[in-house]
């Protein structure tokens, strides 16, 4: 896990707010301070999930998203701008953390998620937040996760609804525990609002401060999943899979 | 008995209502139970429930009350519980 790196007096004052927090304290914004962290992609989730980070602290995102802005991002993706409208979101992602967080260090990666550069791009973080629509990305990041031994945000949405879950390498089910294969009647683009991929952003990059700050409980082994249209909540209790083929070994 | 079904996502938008009831026989599996959803819903729930061997889709979770269950649990359904089926869904 990370190692943890003194503030300075205007990290001290930025982060005052969030200092107050009982069992998190300066001690809990070194720890952010000193970490990293991998968020695929910077869409509808990741723009939240990374916008979050940025505001709480972290010192390291490492960003992949391939593609240019297009209109219908614009519904979801605060990062994206008008703008910014054909040219590459990554750069307009960048662009928008650091106006935030100028202190923040960014690894722009022009890239979407593959089996080919997986082991590389976890490699750069402490902790991973699956924001990516497809499924062959989410196993490639989830076997890395596993195999180098770092937690993985699992997040999702569809319509009103979403799940998340925190993934401990060799705790909790992983991503293929849960999904043992590509689910074949999922479709890339699916009907949601900016609003609901927004509250399980935020979700998701609360879970991701717990775990690297040490404090809190996490969905270690739960699935929260919510319907914004009723509002009903639900927190599951998910099994690990003895014959997954990611992480019975570990 | 009487088992409640509740939907998720595409499921859910596929089934046109978020919840149901079943009546079942006492000895019926989870296999049985989506037999009887597929039977009542037609194809386009069925392809999403079933292989097309006959067999549960491994990509959706069953749930009995707020546990996740197996599959091939015998024991798994009995009178008023809820089955929650939860689809497979990601970021975008």
């Amino acid at each position: 896990m990370p190692q943890p790196l003194p503030l300075n007096d205007e990290e001290k004052a930025t982060y005052e707010w969030q200092i107050w927090v009982d069992d998190f304290r300066e001690a809990g914004q070194e720890k952010l301070k000193g970490s990293s962290v991998l968020v695929s992609r910077v869409g509808g989730l990741g723009s939240v999930v990374a916008y979050e980070l940025a505001a709480a602290g972290v010192g390291k995102l490492v960003l992949a998203h391939a593609g240019n802005v297009k209109h219908s991002d614009l519904n979801r993706q605060l990062l994206m701008t008008h703008d910014w409208l054909g040219k590459p979101r990554v750069e307009s992602a960048e662009r928008r953390l650091k106006e935030l967080n100028p202190r923040l260090d960014i690894v722009a990666v022009g890239e979407n998620v593959s089996e080919e550069n997986a082991e590389s791009l976890v490699s750069q973080a402490d902790l991973v937040v699956d924001c990516a629509p497809l499924f062959q990305e989410r196993f490639a990041m989830n076997r890395q996760a596993v195999l180098q031994n770092k937690p993985i945000i699992e997040c999702a949405m569809y319509d009103l609804e979403a799940q998340i879950t925190t993934v401990i390498p060799g705790q909790t089910p992983c991503l293929a525990c849960l999904f043992p294969e590509q689910p074949p009647e999922w479709r890339r683009e699916f009907p949601v609002f900016g609003a609901v991929s927004g509250t399980v952003g935020c979700m998701a990059a609360m879970e991701a401060v717990k775990v690297l700050g040490g404090f809190g409980e996490s969905l270690a082994g739960s699935l929260l999943t919510f319907d914004l249209r009723d509002m009903q909540f639900a927190n599951r209790r998910v099994l690990r899979n003895p014959d997954c083929r990611v992480c019975r070994c570990s | 008995m009487v088992v409640t079904v509740e939907y998720t996502a595409q499921l859910k938008r596929a089934s046109g209502a978020a919840r149901e009831n079943f009546e079942l026989d006492d000895s019926s599996s989870l296999v049985d139970l989506v037999n009887a959803i597929a039977d009542r819903h037609g194809d386009e729930l069925s392809r999403m429930l079933k292989t097309a061997d006959g067999a549960p889709q491994t990509t959706i979770i069953p749930f009995v009350g707020d546990d996740q269950v197996r599959w091939n649990a015998s024991d798994a359904l009995r009178d008023g519980v809820t089955v929650t089926l939860l689809a497979p869904i990601s970021g975008g």
